[in-house]
């Protein structure tokens, strides 16, 4: 084991011991769960309900990828953690919003976020990564979504723009420590943990200029190390943010009140964090 | 990687020889953009997204992409998939399991892997290709006893793997 945590010894235990199923989330904008689950039956994937959100579905068995069938192609569906979609539930965009999603590759999180503003207002995608803007990109088309900015720039030039948002998603590169089922490298390579926190902090300051006065920032990361999660989430609040109780009752209290941890052991989720700040 | 704004008379010269211009008419939005890259990507944009664009656009940044594509201009211009399938006109050509497996691989449809056809195709003209069960596949061009592969939904994932392909071999 790589990594030792003090009070998180039982969770990263959880974390070495179960993989979390894969699960892809419906793209309510061009079809419903039970279409979607009655043509994959068709093709043999042996797929259940996901306890923690309505149109997240665990792919148990694939006959061949999920990512190749025809749905896919034509975008009813994209494969995504559902830790990852509840940091989506929490942002609530709305229609007609401006919102910002800081580190938006693959596209993920930005394909649910249109999603839940019917494709209306301004989503601004962006990542510093043209290869994963570019996915971005894909998966927009894909699903059939066409009110994104997508921008290939480091978020601090975002400044110059004098743009201010409803809510702004921030996932920023961290060390990944919650994917190790999916990523073992992670625990081969050296971590440059001081690195990612110091870009973390840097972007989260970025985000406290760029929201609007009353407007809503998640924070959030697959890892489960303190210092990028409630140390930065300490930071962000020492810059003038309020930390919010995240309205889910899924998942397990993070290291501060408000925030929220999860586990594949628990949860049925990567380990990720999510947290939630109103400026 | 520019993007410049053309005129919607523009728009439809483009796509006037594959869609009739009432259609274009119905469909197409008002404010369009075109950019530098080869070939070339037609987009439609809303007027917030397109004052924003203009906010962008005066710092000296360009958007890798932005609204809805249209269409890519090369030496002739070719409809964008997700504007076709918004369009969901006719003619359109149903097809078996095996040949939506093969049109997605680049492949062209037989005769015989057709299982229905909405509207009246004419030869060397496009056509609109759907699986059997209506999931939009693409685009071919009509011919005697096939259908010619213009463009599917599984490209852009075959040229990543492709590219990938070659990473490794490298």
């Amino acid at each position: 084991m790589k990594f030792k945590y003090k009070g998180l010894e039982e969770d990263i235990k959880g974390l070495f011991s179960v993989a979390p199923p894969k699960t892809i989330r419906v793209n309510t904008f061009i079809t419903t769960k039970e279409k979607l689950v009655e043509r994959l039956r068709r093709k043999k994937f042996v797929v259940e309900d996901h306890p923690l959100y309505e149109n997240a579905i665990k792919i148990l068995k694939e006959p061949f990828s999920i990512g190749a069938t025809t749905e896919y192609l034509d975008g009813q569906y994209i494969v995504q953690d559902v830790a990852s979609m509840l940091s989506v539930l929490e942002l609530n965009p709305k229609e007609n919003e401006l919102v910002l999603d800081m580190t938006a590759g693959p596209g993920a999180k930005t394909t649910f976020i249109c999603e839940l503003m019917k494709n209306k207002g301004v989503v601004f995608a962006v990542d510093s990564n043209k290869k994963r803007l570019k996915s971005v990109k894909y998966n927009c088309e894909r699903m059939g979504f066409s009110n994104v900015i997508g921008l290939s720039i480091d978020a601090e030039r975002l400044r110059e723009l004098d743009i201010s948002f409803d809510k702004i998603l921030l996932d920023p590169p961290c060390s990944a420590q919650g994917t190790i089922h999916k990523n073992p490298e992670v625990l081969k390579k050296q971590i440059p943990y001081k690195r990612l926190i110091k870009i973390q902090k840097s972007l989260i300051e970025v985000a406290v200029k760029l929201l609007k006065k009353g407007g809503t920032l998640i924070y959030c990361t697959c890892t489960i190390n303190p210092d990028e999660n409630e140390g930065v989430v300490k930071h962000a609040i020492n810059q003038g943010l309020k930390l919010q109780p995240l309205s889910t009752e899924h998942g397990k209290e993070g290291l501060i009140p408000g925030t929220r941890r999860f586990y594949p052991h628990l949860h049925q989720t990567q380990g990720f964090f999510i947290s939630k700040m109103v400026k | 990687m520019g993007w410049k704004e053309i005129s919607r008379e523009q728009v439809i010269n483009y796509l006037k020889k594959d869609i009739p211009k009432r259609v274009l008419n119905k469909y197409l939005g008002n404010i369009f953009l075109i950019n530098s890259s080869h070939p070339q990507e037609v987009i439609c944009v809303s007027s917030d997204i397109y004052s924003f664009f203009n906010i962008i656009k005066s710092k000296g940044i360009q958007p890798l992409f932005l609204g809805e594509k249209i269409c890519d201009v090369g030496e002739v211009a070719r409809l964008s998939l997700p504007f076709s399938k918004k369009l969901d006109l006719r003619p359109k050509v149903y097809v078996n399991y095996k040949a939506e497996q093969l049109f997605l691989y680049g492949r062209d449809i037989y005769e015989k892997s057709i299982v229905k056809i909405d509207g009246e195709p004419k030869k060397d003209k496009l056509v609109f290709i759907y699986s059997r069960d209506g999931i939009f596949l693409g685009l071919g061009f009509y011919k005697k006893n096939s259908i010619k592969h213009v463009i599917d939904i599984g490209h852009y994932l075959r040229c990543e793997r492709k590219k990938k392909k070659r990473k490794k071999s490298k």
